[in-house]
């Protein structure tokens, strides 16, 4: 009896120094790779943590560090296969589905991302790098009623409710231009004749009519462009060279503009490209204002 | 195998202060050394009489409990879903019972006597230790920069965790500590007991810039329930010991208040503020009250629980849409319904009862029955309880540590006493 106890004894000794020996190696390791996992390759990670536990002190799957170093030491199937175990080791969180689904996305594999951004999103809609790969996903895929829906799951619940609206304002927007006609093949420079009339700015949509902005009108007359107001018109002198357009301030010579110009007589439609706005540059349609 | 049994009592502490690895937290080190001077003292103590010693150990109850709890979290194996998690708990569960075991064996063959005259100047020593942790970010300011500039010094609390991973912690250290001291005030001559006056000032003053509520509690629980018991037990000495207290913690208050009044980047009220904001409510309690009713809901549809170490795991769906990014809460802040959601409703039981027992007996044995020394028991585990109830004392080793004192002097007295 005396010895079993003994025996008894020395195991749960036994066991206790391996477990707690695994536990600081791996908090060791922790704390080494914390905020610096890029600088560490895959045999070094492999090297510092040992098989268990699992997850680390916040709870994160640990085979995230090795995954980030076989992605680093450029072996993408490994880093994938860790992705996965990942998975395994804490299905709560869902940080591995949302590397997945930039993983997929990077490799322009839509179906995949959508399907693990959606896990990610629904698992955990309170971290916003997960909505917004999310939305992002959705936008390319141009389902802006995903995006609506998206917000709607989050709702006011979370924290950074300023931070969700802005990226969702963003993704909206930017779901709608994939709907945006920018396909026109037959165009070519426009001639002075076709450029003299009122112009409306417009919206091609595919497969719908198009949508006319009255805030956005102008005409070209003879040598003269009038650019329509809301209180007053602004009226210019302009010159049209090749598929180029030029800009002057009345009795000036040098131009303080200028754009490149198209024409696409089949949806009877002007393109000014490059156009700078506030942002950046953009491309801009118009049609004959009736 | 007296030497033994020093060595190895020192060498727990020293396990807890000694950090040579870098770690991401401090608990991976002190419970590897923890457990490696366990191995060590049990082989030594397998020289001497250490079977007899626990045939008759075990026929404490606590003991029995404390097995039963064993039992039930072991069994919880069945249902966890991440055996690493489990491995993990169960690990750091023994190594607590057994410093417990050990402990035991060293009371037994030091006695009481020698064994807490031993244990004083380790326990005073640590105590001033721990306070000069708490403070050395300003001694080492105060070192570069001078004296000069102490009107800009900025004090928020976290400034002051000391040998502890947060403030929560450093302050129910310094509280459950306190019992002891009491108890050595009454053992110890007057210029030991000046020195137990002097810890407990700086204890004090370093508990007012802590600002933690829930050790503002148990402060107040304490010294209520030993002013209590001194006026109806120990009326010689009640007057005396009220004035010495009582002034250290009013001086203690002048000298904290004086030196936040002399700042000028502080918020001037921020103890009374502290005070003021102890309520009953979800926000007020950090969330408190959401952590325990999701270990309610969820044993209440998994009665078995969900596997020792396995509520880490399983109450993070609950947090899916509260708090920022990944934040998870990791534990239940009220160790019972961590292990009741962990162990299932009878471990959760035995859990429990491991504490109310040594509590209800040292609360007879020292307010109805009038027995020595069973107030300061009583009063640890009563520190010991509610931080319990409020935070995760199980999960640090110097708490365990502290704890397996209060349990050694309960057991091997309360045995000794039957």
């Amino acid at each position: 009896m005396k010895y079993i106890i003994y025996f008894t004894l020395f195991l749960v000794c036994i066991f206790s120094l391996s477990s707690n020996y695994l536990i600081m190696r791996s908090l060791r390791a922790q704390y080494l790779l914390e905020g610096r996992n890029t600088d560490f390759t895959l045999a070094q990670v492999d090297s510092m943590l040992p098989f268990y536990p699992y997850a680390s002190a916040t709870s994160q799957p640990l085979d995230l560090q090795r995954a980030t170093s076989a992605f680093k030491d450029g072996n993408v199937n490994l880093g994938y296969k860790f992705l996965h175990s990942a998975r395994n080791q804490n299905p709560y969180t869902f940080y591995p589905e949302l590397i997945l689904s930039r993983f997929h996305l990077r490799f322009n594999n839509l179906d995949s991302a959508y399907y693990y951004s959606n896990l990610a999103f629904k698992g955990w809609p309170k971290n916003l790098e997960h909505f917004e790969n999310h939305l992002n996903i959705l936008a390319i895929k141009g389902d802006t009623l995903g995006i609506i829906e998206s917000a709607e799951y989050v709702g006011d619940k979370v924290a950074q409710q300023r931070d969700y609206i802005n990226t969702f304002k963003k993704y909206i927007n930017k779901a709608k231009l994939f709907y945006l006609d920018f396909d026109y093949p037959d165009a070519r420079p426009i001639s002075i004749n076709e450029l003299q009339q009122k112009w409306i700015r417009a919206y091609n949509f595919k497969g719908s009519k198009s949508v006319l902005d009255s805030t956005k009108t102008f005409s070209f007359i003879k040598n003269k462009a009038v650019v329509y107001g809301v209180k007053e018109n602004l009226t210019y002198n302009y010159r049209l060279k090749n598929d180029s357009l030029f800009y002057f301030f009345i009795g000036k010579k040098d131009p303080f503009f200028k754009v490149k110009v198209l024409y696409s007589p089949l949806k009877s439609t002007l393109i000014f490209s490059n156009v700078k706005v506030e942002n950046g540059y953009q491309t801009q349609f118009y049609k004959p204002f009736k | 195998m007296r030497i033994f049994a020093y060595i190895y009592i020192i060498s727990l502490f020293i396990s807890i202060i000694h950090q040579p690895f870098g770690s991401y937290d401090m608990i991976g080190p002190q419970l590897f050394q923890l457990s490696l001077v366990n191995l060590i003292f049990l082989f030594i103590a397998f020289r001497f009489d250490l079977f007899n010693f626990l045939r008759n150990l075990i026929s404490s109850p606590t003991i029995k409990i404390y097995l039963a709890f064993i039992f039930f979290a072991f069994f919880s194996i069945i249902f966890a879903s991440d055996l690493s998690y489990f491995f993990h708990d169960l690990g750091r569960l023994l190594t607590s019972f057994l410093i417990l075991l050990n402990l035991s064996f060293c009371f037994h063959i030091l006695s009481q006597k020698k064994f807490f005259d031993f244990f004083f100047p380790i326990l005073l020593t640590i105590t001033f230790y721990e306070i000069y942790l708490s403070v050395l970010p300003y001694l080492i300011y105060f070192k570069a920069s001078g004296l000069s500039n102490w009107i800009y010094v900025n004090i928020p609390p976290g400034n002051f965790k000391g040998i502890a991973g947060n403030k929560n912690i450093t302050a129910a250290l310094y509280v459950f500590k306190i019992p002891f001291l009491l108890y050595f005030l009454d053992k110890k001559s007057r210029f030991y007991r000046l020195l137990i006056y002097l810890a407990l000032f700086l204890s004090f003053f370093i508990l007012f810039f802590l600002q933690t509520r829930s050790t503002y509690i148990s402060l107040s629980l304490l010294f209520s329930f030993y002013f209590i018991y001194l006026l109806l037990h120990k009326r010689d000495i009640f007057i005396y010991r009220f004035f010495y207290i009582t002034s250290t913690f009013l001086i203690s208050f002048i000298f904290f208040n004086n030196t936040l009044k002399s700042l000028v980047n502080e918020n001037k009220d921020s103890f009374t503020s502290s005070i003021k904001s102890i309520e009953l409510s979800n926000d007020s309690s950090s969330n408190r009250f959401s952590l325990w009713s999701h270990t309610i809901d969820y044993i209440s549809s998994k009665p078995f629980g969900a596997g020792l170490g396995n509520w880490k795991l399983e109450s993070i769906p609950y947090w899916n849409q509260v708090g920022g990014s990944y934040q998870v809460p990791y534990h239940a802040h009220n160790d019972f319904l961590e292990m009741t959601v962990e162990t299932g409703f009878l471990g959760g039981m035995f859990y429990f009862i491991l504490f109310l027992l040594p509590m209800w007996t040292s609360f007879k044995f020292s307010f109805i029955n009038c027995k020595p020394d069973y107030i300061f028991i009583f009063l640890g585990f009563g520190v010991y309880f509610v931080d319990a109830f409020f935070n995760f004392p199980m999960e640090r080793s110097y708490m365990q540590l502290l704890l397996s004192f209060y349990f050694v002097f309960f057991i091997n007295k309360n045995l000794i006493d039957s």
